[in-house]
């Protein structure tokens, strides 16, 4: 006897599951890998009648899956990091991945210095090391479809360990390309030991008009006292579908800031999952969203304070253009226990355009009773009074609409830490608003 | 310099200005009195070009060119400067990058050399100096959390660096203590010259003892009721508005 899905599966649906039964991963991970795909199996993508995915319909969205790539020859390899997103004067420490392989030796893995560990997970999948008992160790909700299909499908990505104390100086960057319209499942696990400190980055880019596909997962586990910068930069090819998580749990005393700066791919839901594991610990999730021509850009993040004496804020600048589309959800949940339980999130739209939309859902659910939460949605169009002034002055629209819209972005902007790396982003949102003033 | 001739302005229906003549020359100061909604504040945003209001009839030519037909920022590179009542904040835009973006555009059109970042902060130092605004003010996004008289000593800023033809100046008194007062007015009258006009819209005379005016407007019910020297701002102030409110519609 069959039992039949309530939803009759799509053709992508029945792909996967194909491919699944097909590829036999018979690695250190599989029983891992089974329970993801039997949880797929069950739900398949979710659709706009499943609440977190009511603004983003995967079921909709993936029409097809393309296949996974493989590691690509030395000066393709060469030429596609040629054209990565730079970072101008800032110096980072690059793990290079194309179309989800690890590339040696593109990569800066023998720079990262002391009290780094890294090995690929394809290395630590080979040797069955026994780091892989800490994949998918960290809290998930509600087993979500889209880190269910990374783990059933990752092959690849960093295995990082900072060492107790460690303070990494250079940022690390993971950076994800794609040379065409493959798949790829990258899965990141950073261990950070307890008081070390590091600045994590996640460079997302591909050739445009592309129909590639980023299905990404990254754990972060940030042990007590330590702190942790994560900057998320999604730069896909206009063609392309950039789905990734982040899960983090953070220890007592933690401090965690994490950016997600979002201005690439066609679709793009950028989901983090934070959970508080031990007091004391304070996690800032900040996101820039700029959206023009038809993107859809979801931004999804999920607060969850399971102890008490933790502090969480959540600031995000959406500038969406043309017949874009911007999605922020956002909700804290305090746990019984979670008292003293600081929380707010504050979210602001927009609009430059008739045609461009905002879907916005903060929510709360509180179930401790001595905690302060807020939260604040707000979107609009540009302010005319404010036009009124600049243009008052001698500025011409064009110029006083990107300083205007330059401010908006500048609270997120503004707190990415370190400077550099802060000035990079901004020169690229500047070249943003210098496109939308001169349209190709 | 500036002519308005039968200036009619409404706002969602209602009309504000009804039937507004003055004549501005070169180097006149006029001073436009009159009571709280008697159209005075409608007719410095007309003049600067804001969008919510109707041109039922009526036309001002500036330097013989038609002022309302040009955009906002065009009549600033003209010569036409509004300081605002109510000056706008404007969180994550620094004072002086705003300064040097508004200056450079300006000059940029009037057919003059950008000024480089070095030659820029020389004259903004030069200029703020005079006017008690410190370098850490000019620091912080524009106007935000400044304290009144901050907010009208930039504006005062503004203007001296744009060198405009024409000044507007919108209740500027207003929010402001006696030494403030006296700082604004000093920046205001050292940019008088037989070349620059002001027009010194106020609802009280004190002003006008710091800012002496040519010509005085009694202004009421959308139209100049009454034109004069300076002794009649000094009449209103002791007789108040009352003669000009009070007459019925004719």
């Amino acid at each position: 006897m069959t039992v039949k899905p309530d939803i009759p599966r799509t053709p992508a649906e029945e792909e996967l599951l194909k491919r699944f039964a097909d590829c036999d991963p018979c690695d250190a991970l599989s029983s891992l890998r089974e329970t993801a795909m039997a949880h797929f199996a069950r739900t398949g993508l979710p659709h706009r009648r499943v609440e977190a995915y009511h603004y983003t319909d995967l079921k909709a969205l993936i029409r097809d899956v393309p296949p996974r790539g493989t590691l690509p020859a030395d000066e393709l390899a060469q030429a596609t990091v040629a054209g990565a997103p730079g970072w101008g004067n800032a110096s980072v420490n690059r793990l290079v991945f194309i179309d989800g392989h690890f590339v040696a030796g593109l990569s800066d893995a023998g720079a990262l210095g002391e009290g780094v560990g890294f090995i690929p997970l394809a290395k630590a999948l080979s040797e069955k090391s026994v780091i892989l008992e800490r994949v998918g160790a960290l809290p998930v909700p509600e087993s979500d479809p889209e880190v269910a299909l990374n783990t059933a499908f990752m092959q690849d990505g960093a295995v990082l360990e900072i060492a107790p104390g460690t303070e990494v100086a250079t940022p690390i960057e993971i950076l994800h390309l794609a040379t065409g319209a493959v798949a790829s499942f990258p899965r990141h696990l950073v261990l950070v030991g307890k008081g070390a400190s590091v600045n994590l980055v996640e460079t997302y880019s591909g050739p445009a008009e592309t129909a590639y596909q980023v299905h990404a997962t990254s754990e972060v586990d940030v042990g007590e006292g330590a702190t942790v910068t994560f900057l998320k930069r999604q730069e896909d090819g206009s063609g392309a579908m950039h789905l990734s998580t982040t899960v983090v749990r953070l220890a007592e005393e933690a401090r965690y800031h994490q950016t997600g700066f979002a201005i690439g791919a066609s679709v793009a839901r950028a989901q983090s999952f934070v959970t508080f594991a031990g007091s004391g610990a304070e996690a800032t999730l900040d996101g820039a969203i700029l959206g023009r021509a038809r993107q859809h850009l979801d931004t999804t993040m999920v607060i969850d304070h399971a102890v008490p004496g933790c502090n969480s804020r959540e600031v995000i600048r959406a500038a969406i253009d043309d017949r874009a589309k911007g999605i922020f959800q956002g909700r804290i949940v305090v746990r019984p226990d979670a008292q003293q339980t600081d929380g707010r999130m504050m979210s602001r739209a927009l609009l430059l355009s008739d045609g461009a939309e905002v879907d916005t859902k903060p929510e709360l659910e509180i179930f401790a009773d001595d905690v302060q939460c807020a939260h604040g949605a707000t979107s609009g169009e540009i302010d005319e009074d404010m036009m009124f002034y600049l243009m008052s002055r001698g500025i011409p629209a064009d110029e006083a609409e990107t300083m205007l819209i330059a401010a908006f972005l500048e609270e997120v902007v503004d707190a990415i830490d370190p400077e550099p790396l802060r000035e990079a982003l901004s020169a690229r949102i500047e070249m943003w608003l210098g496109e939308r003033r001169r349209p190709a | 310099m500036l002519e308005i001739k039968n200036l009619h302005v409404a706002v969602e229906g209602n009309e504000i200005l009804k039937g507004i003549d003055l004549t501005v020359k070169p180097g006149e100061v006029h001073a436009i009195m009159g009571p709280n909604g008697s159209g005075k504040s409608t007719l410095s945003y007309v003049l600067a070009g804001k969008d919510d209001y109707d041109i039922t009839a009526g036309e001002v030519l500036f330097n013989g060119q038609n002022l309302l037909e040009m955009a906002p920022n065009e009549r600033a590179v003209a010569g036409l400067f509004l300081a605002f009542q109510y000056p706008i904040e404007i969180p994550g835009v620094a004072t002086m990058t705003f300064l040097k973006t508004a200056l450079n555009a300006v000059r940029k059109e009037r057919g003059k050399d950008e000024l480089s970042t070095p030659e820029f902060m020389k004259l903004v130092k030069e200029k703020s100096a005079k006017l008690n605004v410190s370098q850490e003010m000019l620091r912080r996004p524009l106007n935000v959390g400044f304290s009144g008289g901050e907010k009208k000593r930039a504006e005062i800023l503004q203007m001296a660096l744009l060198e405009p033809a024409l000044c507007v100046l919108d209740e500027t008194d207003s929010g402001l203590d006696i030494d403030a007062l006296r700082v604004v007015s000093d920046g205001v009258n050292a940019l008088r010259s037989p070349e620059r006009s002001m027009i010194v819209i106020t609802h009280y005379q004190r002003l006008l003892d710091h800012i002496v005016p040519d010509i005085v407007h009694v202004m009421a019910r959308g139209r100049i009721q009454k034109t004069g020297g300076k002794e009649l701002a000094k009449e209103l102030e002791a007789k108040g508005y009352a003669d000009y409110v009070g007459e019925a519609a004719a």
